[in-house]
């Protein structure tokens, strides 16, 4: 058992490790200080003088409506997206992890949607969505499922449906590659002598397959959740946060509040919020879970 | 027990087909209106592939103003990728090789990190880079784009050189070498694969990014082509050209699409490696 630290070794370390502390510090760590120092201050312009005002941007945001708003449908997004990415990547990593002709070039392929960029995935299904162009009504229509054209991105409810459906597509890929590979870690003696046992498919993956993966999965849900939380363009582009708000998120809100409206102050508060909601979802989730890194 | 094992099968590829389409239709439709002239972009119903192709879409997209937004993603992306690799490579070795006093906890700070959101990151990123006369500049992205990847890139990397045996360091300071020197002949070209995927993801993750050059860029000649593609929606929302949004789209794409289909399986490994640690 080696010894914990060695003195030559911290000497290498603090040289090693000195820049990208300051980096980060400067980069992450001292704007975060400034955007909690925003939310409590009245902050116009970048001339003018910032004025402590204490809690007031807290209570005017709390006393709106919509702080609310964002705050359900950011909860409402998030957890239907990182839900169905984590049942659409299983259940594709599983099928894909059967030997059959043609699956390398399958495995290439599928992780398509993720490597593209977001703003031409929001663009793709903002036209598929499309009322009178896209593929969807088409589809439908030619099966007679619906009689007229129907505008989904104008309705809060099929807005939300259409964000989720398109965040999945772009964001599952990533459970996918990464189950798959972990699939390949579990050991093929257990699997068979778990055969020679009875055991059926979900009893395998019940007792085998799922405890064996469950690092990748918790570290996986995590990075879903994050990304989900914080992705801007998807809904920026198809939706702009509409109609009546139904589809505004943190990100979005904040967004147009800094720097369509101006109004740096009202911002920090939903970025404040914005950051303690995933610093204890991620606390919680790690503690809880028990995710290594 | 024939019949059973070959509709089994046959169910498999069923759901392999559709798997294939949901992944790949809306891809495929994208690349095919790029081709499509301006009169079967609008034939109800759409048809799934041009029945007279043209590079029409193309051509009123290859204007020099694309030109120069497709090369601004290009360096800003490069640059990043490099300079990730180059800030991240001594500590990610540091984390995975030397032994002192509060490395988890360093280690942890760095990667939780990321949990801060990024739309809560822009406003002062913003009052920082306009107070610095660094907006619209090519450096506001790069440093921007620095801060949320090398966090991932020390990850990605400390979890390659964990891959690669000590013992090989070991012997070659045994030999005279210097700890710095068994690094640099030793460490790195075992690590050159890492790098590679490494800077990769970082590279993608650059290409990709739209909410920082949406704010931190205003004037059109420096814009990436992420925010670029907006242009194409044109004034008025009724008059949208589909057929060149989606062939910008189809060039935009194309460059990552390249780099994920030759870099994958490393990438991929490196994930997983990181992941695994444990």
């Amino acid at each position: 058992m080696p010894a914990p630290f060695k003195k030559g070794d911290t000497i290498i370390a603090i040289f090693f490790l000195l820049p990208i502390i300051i980096f980060l510090s400067a980069l992450f760590f001292y704007p975060l200080f400034q955007v909690l120092w925003l939310s409590f201050t009245s902050f116009s312009s970048f001339k003018g003088p910032q004025r402590f005002v204490g809690l007031e941007n807290y209570l005017k945001a709390i006393g709106s409506p919509i702080l609310g708003i964002v705050l359900r449908n950011t909860i409402i997004l998030t957890f239907f997206v990182v839900f169905v990415d984590f049942l659409v990547g299983l259940g594709i990593a599983l099928l894909l992890n059967e030997k059959f002709k043609g699956r390398d070039i399958i495995r290439a392929l599928i992780v398509l949607p993720w490597a593209m960029p977001g703003v031409v995935a929001a663009y793709l299904w903002k036209f598929m969505f499309n009322p009178e162009l896209g593929l969807l009504n088409a589809f439908l229509l030619s099966i007679g499922a619906i009689k007229g054209c129907v505008a989904w991105l104008d309705n809060p409810t099929t807005a939300m449906i259409a964000l989720i459906t398109s965040y999945v597509w772009k964001g599952s890929p990533f459970m996918i590659i990464m189950y798959l590979a972990a699939l390949q870690t579990v050991p093929e003696e257990m699997l068979d002598a778990a055969v020679i046992d009875g055991a059926g498919f979900w009893q395998k993956l019940r007792y085998i397959i799922l405890p064996h993966i469950s690092p990748i999965i918790n570290i996986t849900i995590l990075l879903a959740t994050f990304w989900t939380f914080n992705y801007f363009e998807l809904v920026w582009v198809m939706t702009g946060g509409g109609p009546y708000e139904s589809t505004q998120i943190f990100p979005t809100y904040i967004y147009q509040s800094a720097f369509l409206w101006r109004d740096f102050s009202l911002a920090s508060v939903f970025a404040v919020f914005d950051s303690l909601l995933l610093i204890i979802f991620g606390i919680t989730f790690i503690l809880v879970r028990k995710v290594r890194f | 027990m024939f019949t059973f094992r070959l509709l089994r099968r046959v169910l498999f590829y069923v759901a392999i087909v559709i798997v294939m389409i949901w992944v790949l239709l809306p891809i495929v439709w994208m690349i095919s209106t790029a081709f499509k002239p301006p009169q079967e972009q609008f034939t109800a119903p759409p048809s799934l592939f041009p029945v007279h192709p043209t590079l029409n879409n193309f051509e009123t997209i290859a204007t020099p103003w694309f030109i120069r937004i497709f090369s601004n993603s290009l360096i800003v992306a490069s640059s990043t990728a490099a300079l990730a690799i180059i800030i991240s490579i001594l500590p990610s070795y540091a984390f995975a090789r030397l032994r002192f006093r509060g490395k988890s906890q360093l280690f942890y700070l760095i990667i939780i990190s990321q949990i801060f959101p990024l739309a809560a990151l822009i406003i002062p990123l913003y009052i920082i880079f306009s107070t610095l006369n660094l907006l619209n500049t090519y450096s506001s992205l790069i440093i921007a784009y620095l801060a949320f990847t090398i966090p991932t890139a020390v990850w990605l990397l400390n979890g390659f050189v964990r891959g690669i045996p000590t013992e090989l360091e070991e012997s070659a300071q045994i030999d005279g070498c210097s700890r710095f020197g068994a690094f640099i002949r030793i460490v790195l070209p075992l690590l050159a694969p890492g790098i590679v995927a490494t800077a990769t993801y970082v590279f993608i993750c650059a290409w990709q990014e739209f909410l920082f050059a949406l704010v931190l860029i205003s004037s059109d000649e420096m814009k990436t082509l992420t925010v670029g593609i907006l242009r194409f929606l044109g004034q008025y929302s009724y008059a949208i050209d589909w057929g060149a949004i989606m062939a910008a789209c189809t060039i935009s794409s194309l460059p990552v699409f390249v780099l994920f289909m030759l870099l994958q399986r490393q990438l991929v490994s490196g994930l997983l490696r990181g992941s695994l640690k444990g």
